[in-house]
Order: C-alpha cells, then sequence, then structure tokens
C-alpha cells in the first residue's frame, strides 16, 4: 500500500491548478451552442409557420364565402334587376305596403313589382328603396352586357320623347308579359283608393325571370310625384355603376393551395478547382486520416433525387391577361451524392492541432472520404417565398394556358447534408457552409382545368437557383435545380 | 454566487447567463484538460468541446450534487475520449507491461509549485499520465479505471505504480536540481 499522502499533496497542488483560456474558445463555444438553439426554433418554424399560413389563407377564404358580395361602388345596384328577382321581405313589402294595381300574372308579375316598388317608395321614401335594392344586388351580375345595353337604349329613348311610351310598352309586351291590353298601372299615379288591390295579396308564383327594361321617364316627368323623379334620377345613377361593374369586373385575392413534385438536382463540383484546393492540405489529411493514396482521390458525383413542395398561393388578376401571384411554400430538395469510407480518426482536432490557427468545433460529426462505396441523399428544407406574374396565352375559358415567371426568396429551415470541405479532403456535415438565404428563379407553363368551380392548374415547372448553396471558396459554385409538376388549386366562390 | 439558479437560466438559452457559467469553471477546467494532454492547444481543445457538452447536456444536471463536480466529470471523460480518438495519442495509450520503470517506497515531500507538478505530470507516457490522474487527482477506483479506459484492474493498478513511482522519482530529481541551481554562486 501506498502513503496516500503523496495522493493527497497532489490533489490538493492540483486543485489551484488554473489557466486562463483564451477568448477564442468561448467564441466557438457560443457558435456552437447558438446554432443548436436556432436548430431548435428552426425545427418550430418549419412546421408551425405554415401550418399558421394555411390556417390563416384558409380562415380569409371562408370568410369571403360566408359574407355576401357587394357591388363595386357599395351603393346600389341596378333597380329593375333587382325586382325581376325579387325575394325575401322586400319583394314582400311592395305588395304589402303598395296602394297600386298589381296584376302579376304570367311574365307580367316582374314588371308590375317593379311598378309597386316604385310606388312603395313614394309612399315610404328612397332609403327602403335602397334596402330593397341591396337585398337583390345578386342578379346584377348575372346580366348580360347585351342585356345592359339594350336597356339603357331604352333609358335613352325614354329620356328623349313621350311618344315613345308607347313603343315601350308595346315592347313590354311582346317580351312575354301576358298584360291584355298592355295597360301597366304605374306607381305613384292618384288612383281611386277603392280600385286598388287589397294588401297582402299573394303574388303569383312561377319562376322568376330577369326583368326585362321598363321604365318610362317621361311619363314620370308630367305625372309622377317628386320622390318618384327622385327615385328614377338614382335609378339613372345606378345604371351607370352596374355598367361599369360589368365592363371592369371586381378583380379580387383569391386563395388557394399549391402542391408540386419530381427531382432536383446540384450541378457537379468543379473538380479542377476542388484539386487544386485540396492539394496543400493532401499530406496532413492522408497522414492523419490514413485514407486511400491521393491519387486515388477523385470528387464524387452528385444525382438529381426526388423533390417535393407544399403551401398556399394567392393570386389577384390585375387585368384580363395578367395575373399577381404570391405566397408560401415549404419546398424539400435531395440529391445524391457518393462518398468514400467513413474516416474514424479524430481528424479535425488533429488539424487544429497542426494547425494552430484552425479551431473546428464538430467533434463527433461523422464525416467521409471522397469515393464511391457508398452514396449518401442530401436533404435541405427550404421555405420559399413566390412572387410571379401568370400571362394568360389565350382567352379559352374551357382551357386556358398560363405561362408564369417567378421570383422566390427562400430560407434554410434544415438541412442533413454532406458538404465537401476542401481544407481536409472530407465530406461533413457542416451547417455553417450553407448559404442559408437563396434567391432563386422559376418558370412553369400551366393549363388551366376548371373543374365544379374549382380553378385548377397544371403544369410542368422549372426552377433554378441564383445564390449558390454553399459558402466554401475554392470548389465551384453548386446551384439547386428544381424541374418537376406543379399543381395550383384555387375554390370557386360560392 | 447561486450555481442552481444560473443553470436555470442557461436550460431558457439565457446567453449571458451561459458566459457566466463558462467564465466562473472554464479557468479550473482548463488545468484539468491540461492534466490530461500534452500541449496547450490540445487542452483547448477538449475545453471546448467538454463545454459544448455541458451546454447540451445541461438539462441531465441533478441538481442535488454540485455543478463544478458535474463539470469536471464531464471534462474528464471527454479528455479520455479525446485520447482514446487521437491518433497521436493513440499509439502511446497502449497498456503493456513491457516497460518497467523502478518502484521508489518512500515518498518525497512535494515542494513543487502547481505549474511545476503538472508539467512532471504531462511528462508521463500518455498512459500513465491518463491512470495517475485518474486515480490521484481524481480519485477514481482502479474498477473504474478499468472500465473507463477498457483495461484490467490489475492492468491499471500496476500501470499506477509504475506512474508513481516515475513520478517520484522525477521529482526527486528536479528539487535536487532545483536545490544546487539555489545553491550555485555565481563567480
Amino acid at each position: 500500500m501506498y502513503d496516500p499522502k503523496f495522493e493527497k499533496a497532489i490533489q490538493q497542488k492540483m486543485e489551484e491548478l488554473e489557466f486562463r483560456p483564451p477568448e477564442s474558445v468561448w467564441v466557438n463555444i457560443e457558435k456552437a451552442v447558438v446554432v443548436k438553439r436556432r436548430r431548435r426554433s428552426a425545427f418550430l418554424w418549419r412546421y408551425l409557420l405554415p401550418a399558421v399560413f394555411v390556417a390563416a389563407a384558409a380562415g380569409l377564404y371562408w370568410r369571403h364565402v360566408d359574407t355576401p358580395a357587394k357591388p363595386a361602388d357599395g351603393k346600389t345596384t341596378h333597380p329593375i334587376a333587382g325586382s325581376g328577382v325579387a325575394s325575401g321581405p322586400a319583394a314582400d313589402n311592395s305588395a304589402a305596403g303598395s296602394s297600386v294595381v298589381s296584376r302579376p300574372t304570367g311574365g307580367a308579375d316582374a314588371a308590375a313589382r317593379s311598378m309597386a316598388q316604385a310606388g312603395r317608395t313614394a309612399g315610404g321614401g328612397p332609403t327602403d328603396l335602397s334596402v330593397a335594392r341591396a337585398g337583390s344586388s345578386r342578379s346584377a351580375g348575372r346580366m348580360s352586357i347585351a342585356e345592359h345595353d339594350r336597356r339603357d337604349r331604352h333609358v335613352r329613348a325614354g329620356e328623349t320623347s313621350l311618344g315613345d311610351q308607347t313603343a315601350a310598352l308595346g315592347e313590354a309586351a311582346t317580351t312575354g308579359r301576358s298584360e291584355p291590353d298592355g295597360r301597366v298601372e304605374l306607381a305613384g299615379r292618384s288612383e281611386p283608393a277603392g280600385q286598388a288591390e287589397p294588401a297582402g295579396r299573394p303574388q303569383a308564383a312561377g319562376p322568376k325571370k330577369p326583368a326585362a327594361w321598363f321604365f318610362l321617364p317621361g311619363l314620370a316627368d308630367q305625372r309622377l310625384t317628386p320622390q318618384v323623379q327622385a327615385s328614377a334620377l338614382n335609378t339613372k345613377k345606378s345604371n351607370s355603376a352596374a355598367m361599369a361593374g360589368l365592363l371592369h369586373p371586381l378583380r379580387r385575392w383569391e386563395a388557394g393551395f399549391v402542391a408540386g413534385g419530381g427531382l432536383s438536382r446540384l450541378n457537379r463540383l468543379n473538380s479542377e478547382q476542388a484539386r487544386s484546393a485540396l492539394a496543400p492540405s493532401t499530406t496532413s489529411f492522408y497522414t492523419i486520416s490514413n485514407a486511400t493514396s491521393p491519387s486515388n482521390h477523385y470528387i464524387s458525383n452528385v444525382q438529381p433525387e426526388a423533390s417535393f413542395e407544399g403551401g398556399i398561393y394567392l393570386q389577384r388578376p390585375l387585368s384580363d391577361r395578367w395575373i399577381f401571384n404570391t405566397g408560401m411554400n415549404l419546398h424539400y430538395y435531395s440529391n445524391r451524392i457518393s462518398v468514400g469510407q467513413q474516416v474514424t480518426t479524430y481528424v479535425q482536432s488533429s488539424v487544429s492541432y497542426l494547425l494552430a490557427t484552425t479551431v473546428q468545433t464538430a467533434a463527433t460529426a461523422a464525416m467521409y472520404s471522397a469515393g464511391d462505396t457508398r452514396s449518401v441523399i442530401n436533404k435541405y428544407y427550404f421555405l420559399e417565398l413566390p412572387v410571379g406574374l401568370q400571362w394568360k396565352v389565350n382567352k379559352s375559358r374551357l382551357l386556358p394556358i398560363f405561362v408564369e415567371g417567378n421570383v422566390s426568396l427562400s430560407r434554410l429551415m434544415g438541412a442533413s447534408a454532406l458538404f465537401y470541405n476542401a481544407k481536409t479532403g472530407l465530406y461533413s456535415k457542416e451547417g455553417d457552409v450553407v448559404n442559408k438565404t437563396q434567391v432563386t428563379v422559376g418558370s412553369a407553363l400551366l393549363v388551366g382545368l376548371p373543374f365544379h368551380g374549382v380553378n385548377i392548374q397544371v403544369g410542368p415547372q422549372i426552377q433554378y437557383g441564383l445564390t449558390p448553396l454553399v459558402n466554401t471558396q475554392g470548389v465551384g459554385d453548386q446551384h439547386l435545380l428544381y424541374t418537376g409538376i406543379r399543381l395550383v388549386i384555387i375554390p370557386g366562390r360560392k | 454566487m447561486d450555481h442552481h439558479q444560473l443553470v436555470k437560466d442557461c436550460l431558457k438559452g439565457d446567453g449571458v447567463a451561459q458566459k457566466q457559467l463558462y467564465e466562473h469553471f472554464a479557468g479550473a477546467m482548463l488545468g484539468v484538460c491540461y492534466r490530461y494532454t500534452k500541449s496547450m492547444v490540445d487542452a483547448e481543445d477538449v475545453l471546448q468541446e467538454g463545454f459544448i457538452m455541458v451546454f447540451k447536456n445541461l438539462h441531465q444536471f441533478a441538481f442535488s450534487g454540485e455543478l463544478g463536480g458535474w463539470i469536471r466529470r464531464i471534462m474528464v471523460n471527454t479528455a479520455i475520449n479525446y485520447l482514446k480518438k487521437n491518433s497521436r495519442y493513440q499509439t502511446e495509450l497502449l497498456f503493456t507491461d513491457s516497460v518497467l520503470h523502478p518502484v521508489s517506497d518512500e515518498d518525497p515531500e512535494v515542494s513543487l509549485n502547481t505549474k511545476e507538478l503538472a508539467d512532471l505530470i504531462r511528462q508521463l507516457p500518455p498512459g500513465y499520465q491518463a491512470i495517475f490522474n485518474l486515480h490521484a487527482v481524481e480519485g477514481y477506483s482502479h474498477v473504474e479505471i478499468g472500465k473507463i479506459l477498457g483495461i484490467k484492474e490489475g492492468t491499471s493498478r500496476s500501470q499506477y505504480a509504475r506512474a508513481r513511482s516515475l513520478l517520484i522519482s522525477w521529482i526527486r530529481k528536479y528539487t535536487a536540481a532545483n536545490k544546487n541551481e539555489s545553491t550555485y554562486v555565481r563567480p
């Protein structure tokens, strides 16, 4: 047995042994720890952020669906069109509150109701009319431009001559209304109260057709009350608004989903540059790693692998031909590289020993020499923010064709990849060598396939990374190239 | 300094707390790493890896124990792994009985200062150095050392005995040389 005094003395002395480490040690530790923290937060971003955006897009979409469409000018729409399909409270009120004779038989009921509505306006004020109009605003959009033109002609004709009243009535008769004598009793006229139809008389049931244009301003000038004249003036203004809305349709944002799949590839390393970059370090590398001789060394092949994307899609038509789109995608790229044997020796620390200025961190990461004994799939996850313009090549509604160009700003969310290190001549997982922010350009040829109100676009797509994937010098620039099929789905409005 | 609170702050990702923890223990831990390696650069490498391991595994720290001891164990383990992985140390970490050193029965008084003693320990062959540090300084038993280094308990005992005697002889020589130097009168 030994005298423990010696051990105790040694222990005591060694407890006092302290040195002041250089600043570089903490810098490297901090770097490694911060990278780890960022990876954890990137994990959250990778899954949480796209989910939030998808949920927000879906919410916006359903909100749009639930909200009734409003007219372009935010006021009223065509009164006659509104009366043509008048339904609900407005139509019922017009029947109940009016003091005019209404003979809603056959096709004449729409015109009669229109007149009754005018009569109610005379009694109840213009506010009621606007309510009725608002309630029937949806039908304005269903009228064809030709129909509007025809109606507009009638308005102008009515304004010019009283004699045209007969012609207008005649036309009204020819549009299928079954008024036997062509007589229409206009609202606001001084009919005896006794001749009025009893309030609450049931309206004739039947298919609701868009009403024909039926308005007689000349007559209103002579006999209608001032309230009705004011209502007629409002009508003319709203006519113009409706026309403007049809000629220049409202272009809204539309939300949808985008998905795609294909192949991504990385262009081959510049072998000449890599060889020359490797040359100064071959001695140290092969001495340390006991790997194959330098003469057998070559740069590995890079082969394409599967790639896919998915995300939200927003678009807004700028004109009949041009459509602006944007969105957010999570894009997975991968490529296959060939590497050699795994290097088991502690190369990075040895390098730092031989070259005192080089201090490496990731000591436990697996490293591979160059070669083709095994293949490894490098994986990258990018969050992309694309901005693009689509041009509609043809005017076909059944099979529209779009050409798209886009620019995308993307951020690396995560990667599991081996990178070639020209200093050591090895492949290793080094997160710092990747350019995490990428700018890519892309193009697509898409065919539109309307399907039960759902707008589907599908077609080939190509995307190229303008920013080099790795930022290491001496091994040549490597850019991601993606080719695949893209599918855009934009649910239609209800 | 409340180490437990410091650990909690570090676990929250507080960078300032992490630096505080590092600065508080780095000096002593570099001393530990220095004893196991052959150069200061290697010692700094071990310190760096060790602290990365500390921050990576800080959630495993049981608040019942002492933080300094926990970090020290990590540093020792990191240093041993470093010796195993590093090719320079691998060749000399062979635990053979081929080289025998004289055993001294009398233990000298350790009059060297801390740095001098540490430098003498570092002059030991890597195998001896590791076993001597683990047993004499860290207080590991030979059974534990056998498990850590993957050797037999008996090998650890014999290696330690040789390391100890070698170190004692060096201490004697060093002390004698210093005495001679101090009594030397310049003409």
